[in-house]
Order: C-alpha cells, then structure tokens, then sequence
C-alpha cells in the first residue's frame, strides 16, 4: 500500500474501519428431497448425490417471489438488531432471479419493508448469484459508511 | 486529487424508426406524437445486436476518449433494465467483448437512474481502494425488444443505444456530490411484469403481453415533476452552491415535453440543458451518457465547468451528481 497520505475528496472521505454489522437469512419452508428429486427425473437418489452431493433444497411458495425471500431475510436481521428501518441508507439486493425484469427488485424490498430513506438497486454479475462477500471477521471490510444491507437472494424454482 | 470522468463515448444503432413509420404501424396521428413527447425519431438495433453489442461499442469508443486500454480498466459497470439475458450479467459479456482481462465486471438494476447509481459505485469503489485506476461505466439499452409496436405509449417514446464513461482519478475536480433516491412504494408505475419470479415466463404471460414494457406516463410525469426541485436543492447544498452556478444540465432524455417542463419548474435558461431526446428518444440507463457524450463532441463542457445530472427512473428511483468537469 501507498504510504503517502491521501486527501479524498471533500464529502466523501472517512477513513474508518467497516465492519458487517449484523447477518440474517430466510428459507422457504417447502422442502425439494433428492429422493423425490430423482423420482422426476427418472435417476436413483445415489446418482444424484454423487454428482451434487446436495440432500435437498428448499422451493418458494407458489405466491412467494424473489423480494419476499430477501423481505423475510431482512425482517430477521430488523428484529434482532437495533438498526431501524429508516437507518438504513442503501439496499444492495444481489439476485439472478427478480421479481420482474423492470423495476429493480430491490425497490419492492424497500418499498414493502418501509425503508424509506435508502437508496435501492439490484446487483448481478457472473454465473454465482451471490456477492463475494468478505468473512465478517475481517476488520478491514469496506461496504459502507453506514448500515448497508446486502441480500443475496435466489428462487431459481421458478 | 479527485475522481472524476476522463472519458465518454455513445454508439447508436444506424436504423431510424421516424414518427411517420411509427404512424404508419399504429394508429397514430404524428403531430400528436411530437407534442406529447418531442420525440421525431428513434434507434433500433440491428436484429443480430444484444445490450451487450451497444454497450461495447460504447465503451471502446469512451476508452479511446480515455486514452487508455481495456487491459487499464479494473472495473466494468453496466446499467441496463433490458439485459442480454437474465442470467448471467451482461456486463460479463462485454468484459469479453472488450477484452478487459483484468476487470471484475458486474451489472446494476436502478432503471433509468442505473447510470447515475453506476456513477456513484465506480466513484466509491476507486476511494475505496487505491489499487484500482479506472472504472468503465456503460449504460446501455435494446428497448426495442421489449416494446410492443402495435400500441401507444412505450412505441414512441422508447429507443435503443448505449453511452459510457471512463471513471478515473483527477488532478481536481471530478464527482463532486451525489445523491441517490428510492421509493419502492411506487414501483407498480412502470415496468416489465413477465419473466421474472413473480410471473414466470409462460404461454399466458406471453399471450397477455407481459413481456413488453407498460407504463403510466401521467403519474410518472407528475411525481417527477414534485421530486424534481428537491433533488436538485440536495446535491447543490452538498456544494454550497445554487443552480446559477452549474454550466450545464445533463438530464435523463425521459420525454421532450417533460424536459420542457422541467426547464419551467427549476425556472432556469433552457439553453443550460442538452438534449437529444428529440433525435434519440428515451433510452432508458443509456440516456445521459449518451447525451453527455453529445454535448462533449459539440465542445459544450471546458475544463472546470460544472455539469448536473439528473435522473428519474422506474422503481421509482432517482438521482443524480454533479462533476466538476476535467480535460
């Protein structure tokens, strides 16, 4: 690293340790064995979990979309911490599965959470559907200066 | 030092889709589309072309702008709501297209704002880590595939193209304040409501046309209309400054009639603000590079200028920042 010191520009710059604050998730209750799995599919259980090494997943209800899954993961989080809802300043909803392909999925989350002073939008990149988010050991994480939620949400069943 | 924009190209498609055209197709009286929308004509890619195809062009042009290689880049940001395909992110592909080896590239979903919302991440992403040098921030759309040509509305207003801009570090000036806004409370006003994971795609969602863009133009107007004059006032006191210190505006081409009346609202010289919604039509995240790429050829921005960029989007989602410009 440059040892120099950096002036950033005005308005913007604090240097300060970022930390991810608090954590939550949400998994719809319908559970995808692999044995019922293989049955569609016409393959032994065995065969599926050699190639997978997955037991089973979890399928959204039929009236449940992506935002509802990342609403449901962000309540927990809501509820076991003291950040409140108008705390929070963005909503980083990291999806390959939206609600719909217009709007961002994101501005339902914060639209149906009431999280009205945060600014929403949707994040994608490659083939994984989650960011590479450091582990929350790490002191040096920088995500935000202020509480950020970051979901990372899938309903591929869909 | 600051970060700011070091470069800007815009690629539109070669098709035109003029309002006789249009007129011919729909039901539609053409001086009625002109007063409705200050809209003549419209880009359509070409049938072999993707976002992704636009949104290359664009960026190869911003970085010879740049003076730099797409091997420089260490960020490609791309807003679009119209996506290659929904999975992967387009900006995967024009990574590759770029051959930008070096670059994490990712796409953001903020609607017509996704420019303006690109802007801030590649500006926060370069304070946040000095190792990187240039961010590339496209935005691009291929709305045509998404408009249904037989109705009113979307057909005339929406069109194809892609702008980007070479984010790096400046000397002075660059990106002096931003501002980003949502409120999901009135996300039913606009959009796309088939294919994703509340409609999946299906023979019904097909046949109900749920996969063309469908909007309230009239609500939309007037909520824009409302949040307009805040949004500017935010990010001018972020500088301490007033609108009759800003050299020129940047706004998202949402509609020429609508640009009109916001010249009236924030009541300054509408020779201040560019436009090329008259030749381009709204397209969409692609809006404002494209028309700042516009005003940079025609040698309306000098160093040390300010430019305000504004933005209103479906979601809803707004924004915008002001730069102080750099050559």
């Amino acid at each position: 690293m440059d040892s120099v010191t950096h002036h950033e520009p005005e308005g913007v710059a604090r240097q300060c340790k970022l930390r991810l604050s608090e954590r939550g998730s949400h998994l719809p209750e319908k559970v995808l064995a692999t044995a019922g799995f293989g049955v569609r599919l016409g393959k032994a259980k065995q065969w599926i979990l050699d190639k997978t090494e997955i037991e089973e997943r979890r399928i959204a209800a039929k009236d449940e979309a992506t935002s509802d899954l990342a609403i449901f993961a962000l309540l927990k989080v809501i509820e076991d911490t003291r950040i409140s809802l108008a705390d929070i300043d963005v909503i980083v909803l990291a999806t390959a599965t939206k609600d719909q392909p217009i709007p961002s999925t994101a501005c339902r989350v914060q639209g149906n959470l009431g999280a009205m002073c945060a600014a929403a939008f949707d994040i994608e990149s490659g083939s994984r559907e989650e960011l590479p988010l450091p582990a929350p050991s790490d002191p040096d994480v920088k995500l935000s200066l202020h509480p950020a939620p970051v979901v990372p949400v899938s309903v591929r069943s869909q | 030092m600051g970060v700011g924009i070091v470069g800007t190209g815009s690629y539109l498609p070669q098709t035109v889709l003029d309002n006789a055209e249009l007129a011919a197709r729909i039901d539609v009286d053409i001086d009625q589309i002109v007063e409705k929308t200050g809209i003549h004509e419209r880009r359509i890619a070409a049938p072999a072309d993707a976002t992704s195809d636009l949104a290359a062009w664009a960026g190869k042009r911003a970085l010879h702008s740049a003076g730099i290689a797409a091997n420089d880049l260490d960020v490609v940001i791309l807003a679009t709501g119209t996506a290659d395909q929904p999975s992967p992110a387009t900006a995967c592909y024009v990574q590759a297209k770029l051959c930008a080896a070096k670059a994490v590239a990712f796409d953001v979903m903020a609607t017509c704002s996704g420019f303006i919302y690109g802007l801030t991440i590649a500006r926060d992403m370069l304070i946040a880590d000095r190792s990187r040098k240039y961010v590339l921030v496209v935005g691009a759309e291929a709305y045509s595939r998404f408009v249904d040509y037989t109705r009113k509305g979307a057909s005339a207003l929406l069109g194809d193209g892609a702008g980007a801009v070479v984010v790096g570090r400046t000397d002075s000036g660059g990106i002096l304040a931003s501002r980003l806004m949502t409120d999901g409370t009135l996300a039913y006003l606009g959009g796309i409501l088939g294919g994703g994971s509340r409609n999946p795609a299906s023979p019904s969602t097909l046949s109900s046309g749920l996969h063309h863009v469908s909007m309230n133009g009239r609500l939309i107007r007037d909520l824009v209309a409302n949040l307009l004059p805040g949004l500017v006032t935010e990010l001018t006191d972020q500088l301490a400054i007033t609108l009759s210190d800003v050299d020129l505006i940047v706004p998202h081409q949402a509609n020429g009639t609508m640009l009109k009346e916001w010249v009236q609202i924030l009541d300054i010289d509408p020779a201040i603000t560019h436009e090329t919604v008259s030749k381009y039509g709204n397209t969409g995240a692609a809006s404002i590079p494209v028309t700042l790429d516009d005003a940079v050829q025609r040698g309306r921005l000098s160093s040390g200028d300010r430019l305000l960029s504004i933005s209103f989007g479906a979601g809803v989602a707004w924004g915008g920042v002001i730069v102080e410009w750099t050559q």
